[in-house]
């Protein structure tokens, strides 16, 4: 149930329009990608399938989805083979892409209001939104951000208190515990291998 | 008796009104709300088609469950119209609800449910469905291990051309699992993943042209494909590049990078 909380939001957060003009960096990067994404949905111009590889464009621009990957895999990233490891990087970072790209369609008015930015004792940014619903309660979404190399990145979402980083990192260790990393890349890619609609 | 006729009669035609009212939405009327991103106008139009036992619309309601477009996100709902769709014989249908029984949907699936559903979508020719058995059998993931099973699916989806298909099948070939080795068709099998534009297998090819298996050493060859597979990811790469640059000298590597620069774009 909470993992479709956080697709959900993270749809949502994609695809907002009008959010409040931002101080720092970090907040910028939310609204931009922000924009990016209701320009890529509003371009009815192009095939959905387009459309939906411009979202994925999006995710993998603005998030550090290599940090994400490591980090969920935890104490088990050591004891994967180079191979294993640069096959999970890819089936990870394959399945986050398709998964949220392919969700977006579920974007109905939302909108998207800044909060607060504040440091954290790590050097992060915490970017701290609301998503305004036309129907419901706000959401809280809480964005991660990391500077490396002069470049924001976001690194985890935080929904209602609850890392998607830290909740994958605990799905991922059952699976890993069970069947290894190339059963969690097995998974992964079987995730993302599904067909969409067809004519 | 004559009130009794005419009111059958007016139920009929009621009943063929409101049928006719439900039949005016046709599948692609669907598929073009779908395209525009009207996916609850889609949703509307699929269901009733659905219900009524067009296995095409039940496969694409399913995706609307699955990935939560003008319906909530429901998995257990994409799973139900998949396997109606999957039962009357849709190859996508069988082939996504075996992935995502795979990938842990669902309530306690039936035991071999899974294993079912993608042997059904890869006797009916899904490569990703063989390479997906194949990758279970020659890891041992949810099946005994089985190197000569999983040469036997993989070597299905190699021959439809799907590339990380091609790439393991070349792997099992040099390292006779389930199969005698044979570095030469080792060696071709690694060269059509490689120009298929799969990086590994790009790696693997730079490797045999560098250590001379399956085919004459090369080091240009070796080169040339390494710088590929490095521009595609493929970090190991690397190692090959280094050991023959040192071989061909500067100036040539300087040139072959050139080249395959223009390859990889």
């Amino acid at each position: 149930m909470r993992a479709y909380v956080f697709q959900a939001a993270l749809c949502l957060c994609l695809a907002l329009g009008g959010m409040a003009a931002s101080a720092g960096p970090a907040g910028d990067l939310i609204r931009q990608m922000s924009d990016e994404a209701i320009a890529a949905l509003s371009d009815g111009g192009q095939p959905l399938v387009q459309r939906e590889k411009r979202l994925q464009g999006l995710l993998d621009t603005h998030f550090d989805l290599e940090r994400i990957a490591r980090f969920a895999v935890g104490r088990y990233w050591r004891a994967a083979t180079p191979e294993q490891q640069s096959d999970y990087i890819k089936a990870f970072s394959d399945y986050i892409m398709a998964r949220y790209a392919r969700r977006i369609g579920g974007y109905s008015g939302e909108t998207l209001e800044l909060v607060s930015e504040r440091p954290t004792e790590t050097g992060d940014v915490l970017v701290e939104t609301r998503i305004l619903r036309p129907a419901g309660p706000p959401i809280a979404a809480e964005w991660r951000v990391r500077t490396d190399g002069g470049r924001p990145l976001i690194i985890d979402i935080v929904i209602e208190g609850m890392s998607m980083a830290l909740a994958k990192r605990a799905a991922f260790a059952a699976l890993i515990r069970q069947n290894g990393i190339d059963g969690l890349i097995l998974v992964l890619q079987a995730d993302t291998g599904r067909k969409g609609a067809r004519p | 008796m004559t009130i009794r006729t005419f009111a059958a009669a007016l139920a009929l035609a009621c009943f063929a009104l409101s049928a006719s009212a439900q039949v005016t939405h046709t599948f692609d009327d669907g598929m073009a709300a779908f395209e525009t991103a009207d996916f609850a106008k889609a949703a509307s139009i699929w269901t009733p088609l659905a219900e009524a036992g067009d296995l095409k619309a039940a496969y694409n309601l399913g995706v609307l469950y699955q990935e939560g477009k003008g319906v909530a996100v429901n998995e257990a709902e994409a799973l139900r119209w998949w396997r109606i769709a999957a039962e009357g014989g849709s190859i996508d249908a069988q082939h996504n609800l075996g992935l995502s029984l795979l990938a842990g949907a669902g309530e306690n699936p039936a035991p071999g449910e899974t294993l079912h559903w993608l042997i059904r979508a890869s006797e009916n020719g899904n490569a990703q469905s063989q390479y997906t058995l194949g990758k279970m059998y020659y890891e041992g993931l949810g099946v005994p291990k089985d190197y000569e099973i999983a040469y036997q699916w993989m070597g299905q989806a190699a021959e439809a051309g799907f590339p990380p298909a091609l790439y393991n099948v070349a792997k099992m070939t040099r390292d006779g699992q389930g199969v005698p080795p044979d570095m030469k068709i080792a060696f071709k099998l690694f060269a059509t993943a490689a120009e298929a534009g799969y990086a590994k297998a790009q790696a693997a090819l730079a490797v045999r042209y560098q250590l001379g298996e399956g085919v004459r050493r090369d080091p240009e060859q070796a080169l040339r494909w390494a710088y590929r597979a490095r521009a595609g990811g493929v970090e190991r790469a690397q190692e090959t590049i280094d050991a023959m640059v040192a071989e061909v000298g500067a100036d040539v590597a300087k040139r072959i990078e050139a080249e395959a620069k223009t390859l990889s774009k």
